[in-house]
């Protein structure tokens, strides 16, 4: 394979990565919803080198349905959403801006130190790299919908950990059956919908996204 | 015998390059900064009118002032003189006095000339220089892990920590120099560049408002002691982005060997290349709106993640 592949699928992934602090770190729902977007373009990218290298048409196949659902479709409904109910307030956070990024490292860290010893034996160390990343992307996401209120960053925040899901199964595995992705795909496209949904009626029960509330329900 | 010479030429010309070109990169960068605001601006040969001019005033020092007070304009250029000597400003060959220190020799004569300003303008007791300092020291207090982490990435990738190293490190292999970890380094030290020279996101380089920093820490100077400040703050500049541009962006056009010829285009691609560097800075200071005081350690841990990043994206990988 030529080093220069190598070299810009490395740069990929940490851009990828970098996109997903950029969502720790933003304050402003419609900002954290166009690091979404560039994340998954990045993706979208990264799965079509990854085609071009292997000459595997599923793989292209995998990455304009990525590019057309996760860059387009999502971004598009939730931005519209946004504009909708007017929402202009700032992501409602547990965790500071500054601290939520330190945990986000460690978190980073921790797949990679996870990544090299489950895989370093029998992967090279490209795969390693870009596994960690998908990796820390998990971690991360998980780490959003624990520290934030709004039912939107919970949607954004399970976007992140499908990403790294779908990163690290192109990276690994890129010959997958289309099925799976296809199936993926899909998976994400009934849970923004259905999760709008829901916050929808959430807003108009009790006027506001956030989630601070929902514990005073009782049944 | 004749190389040596010739490399001691070299060495003074690296000093008088940084001695005499830095005002004009100072006032480059602030004549982009008027344009993007509409306005035609100053010359961008202001900055040496105003050290002429300040060169020519009386000293005027209060009677409260103690030896500190005096020295620390000194201090401040000396030790900028002294990285000066340190940094590839025109060679790619290692010169004699290159050897003296390494990166953090360098980082220890910044905080060397920053400390010393700090105490100066404590020395009178004003508030204005109480509320610069600290703010001063708050500022190295949260710059300081980053920078260290970008020596430290910068010394796994160069396996030293000798500037020269890292320079030819990266113009020998296409595929490192193209690495995340080198991008990343750039990246933070770029931030940090931003907030050493009080560019926008952190602070407002002028001296009108109450959010000043540098200035309010050289408040009670005048005459030709200001003017040495200043001299020393406009090098502080071109040295950071002589590291910036030499050592990490763009190794290329300095000068291989000993010829005349070679210092010439030496000299002339670094100024191109400051240029441009200094557009960009110039457009981001005029573009970002600066953050609030207590925001500041966001901006820093972004360059933070950045070069721990680095760091572990090289481990992982090693070219």
């Amino acid at each position: 394979m030529p080093l220069y592949i190598y070299v810009l699928e490395d740069l990929l992934v940490a851009l990828i990565l970098l996109s997903s602090f950029v969502m720790l770190s933003s304050r402003w729902i419609s900002f954290y919803i166009h690091a979404y977007g560039f994340q998954s373009f990045l993706i979208f990218v990264l799965t079509l080198v990854l085609g071009i290298e292997s000459q595997n048409i599923d793989l292209y196949f995998v990455a304009f349905l990525t590019l057309f659902v996760r860059t387009i479709i999502v971004p598009y409904i939730l931005l519209k959403m946004i504009k909708k109910f007017n929402i202009k307030e700032e992501v409602k956070l547990i965790v500071k801006i500054p601290l939520s990024i330190i945990l986000g490292l460690l978190l980073t860290v921790f797949a990679y130190f996870l990544a090299y010893r489950l895989i370093s034996p029998f992967s090279p160390k490209i795969v390693i790299n870009a596994s960690s990343i998908a990796l820390s992307l998990i971690f991360i996401g998980f780490f959003m919908i624990i520290s934030r209120f709004t039912t939107i960053t919970h949607i954004l925040g399970l976007l992140v950990i499908e990403n790294g899901i779908f990163l690290l199964s192109v990276v690994i595995v890129p010959t997958l059956p289309i099925i799976v992705e296809l199936v993926v795909l899909f998976d994400i496209l009934v849970t923004v919908v259905a999760m709008l949904i829901l916050s929808m009626f959430m807003k108009a029960q009790t006027g506001s996204f956030s989630t601070t509330m929902l514990n005073r329900l009782v049944g | 015998m004749n190389i040596y010479l010739n490399s001691t030429v070299f060495q003074i010309f690296q000093v008088l390059t940084v001695l005499a070109c830095s005002p004009f990169i100072a006032g480059f960068i602030s004549k982009i900064e008027e344009i993007f605001e509409g306005k035609t601006g100053p010359s961008v040969f202001q900055p040496y009118y105003d050290l002429y001019k300040l060169f020519h005033k009386e000293i005027l020092i209060p009677v409260d002032a103690s030896f500190i007070f005096k020295s620390a304009p000194f201090v401040s250029f000396i030790s900028m003189v002294l990285i000066t000597l340190l940094i590839p400003v025109l060679t790619i060959y290692p010169l004699p006095l290159g050897f003296m220190g390494d990166m953090l020799g360098g980082a220890f004569l910044f905080s060397l000339s920053s400390f010393f300003i700090n105490i100066a303008s404590l020395d009178l007791g004003t508030s204005y220089g109480g509320l610069g300092s600290s703010r001063a020291t708050l500022l190295a207090i949260l710059s300081e892990p980053t920078l260290i982490l970008v020596f430290v990435g910068v010394a796994l990738i160069a396996q030293s920590t000798l500037p020269y190293v890292m320079l030819h490190t990266i113009t020998s292999s296409l595929s490192l120099y193209f690495s995340p970890p080198h991008f990343l380094i750039i990246v933070a030290f770029f931030l940090l560049f931003l907030a050493d020279t009080d560019r926008r996101p952190i602070n407002a380089s002028t001296h009108v408002e109450m959010s000043m920093i540098e200035e309010a820490r050289i408040l009670d100077y005048s005459g030709p002691y200001l003017a040495l400040l200043k001299w020393s703050g406009y090098m502080k500049q071109f040295l950071l982005l002589v590291i910036f541009l030499n050592v990490l962006v763009f190794p290329w056009g300095l000068s291989v060997n000993h010829s005349p010829s070679g210092l010439i285009i030496a000299i002339i691609s670094l100024i191109v290349k400051m240029l441009i560097v200094g557009f960009v800075a110039g457009v981001i200071d005029t573009a970002i709106s600066r953050l609030r005081f207590f925001r500041y350690q966001e901006y820093f841990a972004a360059a933070f993640v950045l070069s721990v990043l680095a760091i572990m994206t090289f481990q992982y990988k090693g070219f």
